[in-house]
């Protein structure tokens, strides 16, 4: 009987140790991946361009002039620019100052018919370079006096914002 | 518990201002200047009373003893060149002027009459600011002066009337 008991006891400390224990955890994994892509960065023009203009008129400009922006980021993602008209700097509200009026191009040369446009930044050829760039450029076609109601040489700035496109 | 719970939420705020907002527009700009200038002009100066021209007898020819000016004043920026299309007055009914394009750095008014002016090789066109001192310049007088009136040719006697013209733009503009 004594054996009996011991056996019995035995076997069910066995039972114990080897039987799933109820309502454990169940583990499981699933990976999850973020890019982290290169800041957009910009260089903008420099020039030092002076266009004279006879107060009262209004002037055609024939001569090549070009302010051109470059925008670097990631190869394979797209941006969104939005492009701005020259306005009278520091106050934009300024009156009194000459109209400037041209058109903005993006890369190869197409005029952007709106005030925003989608572009490429391409993927480079062989791995280089490791980033990319597009330009744009803005081209000033005319100069209207008409209203200017002072002398001297007036300060314009001319803006454009961009951000990715789709992310 | 609270003081971990303060923790929490003060960090939580501040992670919040200090981080980028994600794929905020970036801004650029450049800068333009246009320069506005004066406009040229070229004006009938009538502040002197100098072009009266004499009587001339139909066959003569009369040459005057102080010569006759049509003056026109004319005006420009500084630092700016203007060229000029000056022509002179064509023979009218067979009478000639012998005249010449003249300019004035000065008013040619005066008490004693106006200051020899300078001569101009007009004959191709002249540029008002050749030269430094003339670039600077931002008032002038220009005008024909007239030597001589040939009437040898005359059609007829009366009043004969001739006009001389003065017309400059901006070089380079």
């Amino acid at each position: 009987m004594k054996k009996l008991m011991f056996l019995a006891a035995f076997l069910l400390l066995t039972i114990n140790v080897l039987a799933d224990e109820h309502n454990n955890p169940v583990p499981s994994e699933g990976t999850m991946t973020a890019t982290v892509i290169m800041p957009l960065t910009g260089i903008a023009p420099t020039a030092n361009l002076t266009f004279d203009v006879i107060r009262g008129q209004f002037r055609t400009l024939t001569a090549d002039n070009r302010w051109e922006f470059i925008i670097k980021g990631e190869p394979g993602r797209k941006v969104q620019v939005n492009f701005f008209a020259p306005v009278p700097f520091p106050d934009p509200e300024a009156v009194g100052y000459p109209a400037l009026s041209g058109k903005w191009y993006g890369p190869d040369n197409q005029q952007i018919p709106n005030g925003s446009d989608v572009f490429e930044l391409k993927e480079p050829n062989g791995g280089f370079p490791v980033d990319s760039f597009f330009d744009i450029f803005f081209v000033l076609e005319s100069i209207d006096a008409g209203g200017a109601t002072t002398l001297g040489a007036k300060t314009f700035k001319l803006e454009i914002n961009y951000q990715y496109d789709g992310i | 518990m609270k003081r971990l719970i303060l923790l929490a939420v003060f960090l939580g705020a501040f992670s919040t201002l200090f981080s980028q907002t994600h794929n905020d527009p970036v801004d650029e700009s450049a800068q333009m200047s246009a320069k506005v200038i004066r406009p040229f002009s070229v004006e009938n100066y009538d502040d002197i009373d100098l072009f009266n021209l004499p009587d001339v007898i139909k066959g003569d020819k009369r040459d005057l003893e102080e010569p006759v000016y049509k003056v026109f004043s004319i005006g420009k920026e500084s630092g700016y060149k203007v060229h000029f299309t000056l022509t002179l007055p064509n023979s009218i009914e067979g009478v000639i002027l012998n005249a010449q394009w003249v300019m004035w750095d000065t008013p040619p008014d005066t008490d004693w009459g106006p200051f020899p002016p300078t001569v101009l090789n007009w004959l191709y066109g002249w540029d008002w600011g050749e030269n430094a001192t003339e670039l600077l310049k931002t008032d002038g007088w220009i005008g024909v002066k007239v030597n001589s009136i040939d009437a040898i040719n005359a059609e007829d006697t009366g009043v004969v009337s001739f006009i001389a013209t003065c017309s400059g733009s901006y070089v380079g503009l």
